[in-house]
């Protein structure tokens, strides 16, 4: 098995404009952000701008699990990050394939009250994101770093997961953070703090 | 008028690094060489590697010569330096008892095995200035380096010594090593809560500023939670490196250090219910030759363990930890030379406030501090 | 035996000092901040070339954030040109290569210590604030692990007996600046040590706000959009520092926060201690174009 490693993703500058994108979209639920193009090859299923966010905050100090499991994409994010594979109950970094259900995603850390922090950060991967209404899940959010309300439409999220991940966080502080990209290099993000209403729209 | 200027900042600074260097060198004295430093400072180098938390003798001697001898300072340059050095390797554990002894002596027996080794001590000179060195002349070191065979005399040394405290242990003196946290945590890529795990506490306190953890040891031994400790073993020596690495069949070694270590016997507890009551061990263990710090980290080792329900300042871990870090305290302390015109106009509105209510009702206060 | 010849290269750091890893971390940290607001995060927070106490945390949040392209702006006392503020600004130049401002508007990211800029920030613009005490019940208890249990329950009555107590001594709540406040409803939170002035920026703001104690390793956020109060009783509101009949002696500036210095004739002036807003003022007074940049 040969798995590629990433030379051509920059470590310093990409990352730091991939991590700015982010940072702009976990200050502001609901904000469609655009994600800049990667010139890397993940495996067949695995999307470019899952990989990107995965290259940007893993290392050797975190831990990941992909949902539904796949060795593929593990090797290929344990070979470009120096991240520690680890089970869903344990992983700092879970990677969701949001069309597929992940039943494991329940089990995700939400940390506790003295470390909230140890709550996982999720990286859903999704078809498409879109601020204008249109099919799939319409999400509206609420909450710190919204302006009033904001709403988003998203397809390729499994309502079950999407579920799961709203009663991950019924308990705030305790949760975890999520962050939604889709195939275009739409980011949004849905932190803990965020309230989300929900409705599927045909 | 006082307005302070909006720029002008950067040539005051770079007008203060001048007169640094101005006032390190207009004595008009021979540039000191980082080698002498590095020879004949060498409990100021090691006291730097200490605080530093990195053991570099030449750049620790060269941090002490362009911060002109102040250790804080020099250990501060070392730290800052070390936080840019990749870290690749962990060393494997170092068993101290294969140390290549320099001094070794016990405060607890008149008679160890393998005996006492004196080595390079002052603890029983007289302190008396030693006018003959206001002039060395160099034939005279010369010959005094040949005559001297010391060197030679190391060798006659065995390879390891004995611990003091493994004999306590085996007759059942000494409480048995805790084996429950033998986890390895770093404090520089990681910020812990308290309890502290152990490695992490032995760590912080390794690189504590050697003044601060004495002042708190010696609290401590003067009755402010006292532990009763006595020197089981002080051991000055080096001790060798492995690491390990995938492409290599055996552990590779990769050098020797210069370490003092100290093991502070303690009070005896009574342990858990029923338990035979035992003494207890501090331990203490630092770069270069430090003694002071060696046993002031054994008491504090052993003081933070404490279960008082009413904790001597020695004996709360969260205070000692905190406060014994010399870069973090002398950062802050020197911090309040930078402005606080802001924060100072705060506290006046709000002293010329209460001011103007109290002229307004005198009698409005009722406690005083 | 170390080479010193490898230990002399002068510019051979990372792009923004810090190595790698040590932004992920801070990255991390900086993200979990935002998503819960106003808890403290601890992160490893390494050693840096400026002293701890004078801008670490600050600086390790920025080098975390900062690329090619963004125009950094740094203030000390509201001052671009204090002496901190200058070395700050010359460590991230030398190892960035930004470009600087000191236009207020001009600036994506602005490092502050002690001050929020008069002029309105943005939602493309981060603040990162330099924290000494990022503990808001330090007042009340010195142990951090005590005091991480009272944010875990919310427990802050002993800082509402506080400034009862205050009260009942003093007639007025005595705290100048570093003024506690109540994030989102949930976390209080020490806002760094702004004059009580520049409190009321926080809440609901279009800008987002980073916070970093370097020596006391954390980090924390206000997201914009999220509602900061200060703590006050119905009967004893907060109040901010009363410049009421002053105006600044350069520009002339009512509503800005001033600072009072001595005239050398037993008098005392007013001057603002935004310098830069100061100079705008001044120049539009003037008619003539605004004095930012360098």
């Amino acid at each position: 098995m040969s798995v590629l490693f990433e030379a051509a993703f920059n470590r310093v500058f990409d990352s730091q404009n991939l991590y700015r994108r982010m940072l702009d979209a976990i200050a502001r639920p609901g904000k469609v952000v655009a994600l800049p193009c990667l010139d890397i090859c993940p495996p067949s299923g695995l999307s470019v701008y899952a990989s990107g966010l995965a290259f940007t905050l893993l290392d050797g100090d975190t831990s990941f699990a992909i949902l539904p499991a796949s060795e593929p994409w593990q090797d290929y994010l344990t070979v470009n990050t120096g991240a520690r594979p680890a089970a869903p109950a344990d992983a700092e970094f879970i990677l969701l394939a949001g069309r597929e259900y992940g039943p494991q995603i329940t089990v995700a850390r939400r940390g506790d009250l003295l470390a909230p922090e140890r709550g996982a950060t999720i990286f859903a991967m999704v078809d498409a994101i879109d601020s204008a209404a249109g099919g799939g899940l319409r999400l509206t959010f609420a909450g710190p770093g919204v302006d009033g309300r904001a709403a988003v439409s998203v397809t390729g999220l499994n309502v079950a997961n999407l579920e799961n991940i709203l009663s991950l966080n019924r308990e705030y502080p305790l949760g975890v953070d999520c962050f939604l990209a889709d195939r275009q290099g739409r980011l949004v993000a849905m932190p803990r703090s965020t309230a989300v209403q929900w409705e599927v729209v045909s | 008028m006082g307005y302070v200027a909006v720029s002008g900042g950067s040539e005051a600074i770079a007008g203060a690094e001048e007169l640094v260097k101005f006032f390190r060198l207009r004595g008009g004295s021979a540039a000191l060489a980082v080698r002498q430093i590095r020879d004949q400072q060498r409990l100021a180098v090691d006291k730097v590697m200490g605080e530093g938390s990195l053991y570099a003798p030449t750049v620790a001697a060269l941090a002490l010569k362009q911060a002109e001898g102040d250790s804080i300072e020099a250990s501060f340059i070392l730290r800052a330096y070390r936080a840019t050095q990749p870290r690749r390797y962990t060393s494997l554990a170092v068993d101290t008892a294969a140390m290549a002894i320099v001094r070794r002596i016990s405060g607890a027996f008149q008679d160890i095995p393998g005996g006492q080794v004196l080595g390079p001590t002052r603890d029983y000179s007289q302190r008396l200035v030693d006018f003959s060195l206001l002039d060395e002349k160099e034939q005279v070191i010369r010959a005094f380096l040949a005559g001297a065979g010391l060197d030679a005399a190391g060798r006659d040394l065995p390879d390891s010594f004995p611990k003091v405290v493994a004999l306590l242990r085996a007759e059942g003196l000494l409480a048995p090593p805790e084996t429950a946290d033998r986890g390895l945590r770093d404090i520089t890529r990681e910020s812990l809560g308290f309890p502290y795990p152990r490695s992490a506490k032995l760590q912080a306190l390794a690189r504590g500023e050697t003044g601060a953890m004495m002042a708190l040891a010696y609290s401590s031994i003067r009755g402010y939670g006292d532990i009763h400790p006595y020197l089981g073993e002080l051991r000055v020596g080096y001790v060798k490196l492995y690491i390990t690495h995938p492409a290599l069949a055996k552990p590779a070694y990769v050098g020797k250090v210069l370490v003092t270590e100290a093991e502070i016997i303690a009070q005896y507890a009574a342990g858990e219910k029923g338990a035979t009551p035992r003494l207890s061990l501090g331990y203490g263990l630092c770069f270069g030759h430090n003694e002071l710090k060696a046993i002031s980290m054994g008491i504090l080792d052993r003081t933070t363990r404490s279960k008082a329900p009413q904790k001597a300042p020695a004996e709360d871990e969260e205070f000692v930890l905190y406060h014994i870090d010399g870069i973090e305290a002398s950062g802050f302390v020197a911090h309040w030379k930078l402005p606080h015109y802001v924060t100072f106009q705060s506290t006046l509105d709000r002293l010329r406030r209460s001011q103007a209510l109290k002229e307004e009702a005198p009698d409005a206060e009722p406690q005083d501090d | 035996m170390l080479n010193l010849r490898t230990i002399e290269r002068k510019h051979g750091y990372n792009f923004a000092f810090l190595d790698e890893n040590t932004k992920r971390e801070v990255r991390r940290k900086t993200l979990k901040a935002v998503a819960i607001p106003g808890h403290q995060v601890p992160f490893a927070s390494p050693e840096l070339p400026i002293a701890r106490g004078w801008g670490t945390g600050g600086l390790q949040v920025t080098m975390a954030i900062i690329g090619p392209d963004d125009v950094l702006k740094v203030i000390d006392q509201g001052c671009d040109g204090g002496v901190n503020a200058v070395n700050i600004r010359k460590l991230l130049v030398k190892t960035t290569g930004v470009r600087t401002t000191f236009a207020t508007g001009e600036a994506t990211i602005v490092q502050t210590r002690h001050r929020i800029p008069e002029e309105k920030l943005r939602a493309d613009q981060i603040l990162v604030l330099q924290v000494p005490i990022p503990e808001p019940l330090r007042f009340v208890e010195a142990s951090m692990a005590k005091t991480r249990e009272m944010h875990a329950e919310m427990d802050y009555s002993r800082m509402w007996v506080f400034l009862y107590e205050n009260i009942v001594k003093w007639g007025e709540i005595t705290i100048g600046a570093r003024y506690p406040s109540l994030v989102n409803g949930r976390y209080l939170i020490d806002p760094s040590p702004i004059p009580r002035w520049d409190v009321p920026k926080l809440h609901m703001a279009d800008t987002l706000f980073l916070f970093g104690a370097g020596r006391e390793k954390r980090i924390y956020a206000v997201p914009p959009h999220t509602s900061v109060e200060p703590l006050q009783f119905d009967d004893v509101p907060f109040r901010v520092e009363d410049f009421a009949g002053r105006a600044c002696l350069r520009c002339g500036a009512t509503g800005t926060f001033l600072n009072e210095i001595f005239d050398g004739r037993g008098g005392k002036l007013y001057v603002c201690s935004d310098s830069y807003n100061c100079d705008a003022v001044k120049a539009k007074r003037e008619g003539t174009t605004d004095g930012g940049g360098q």
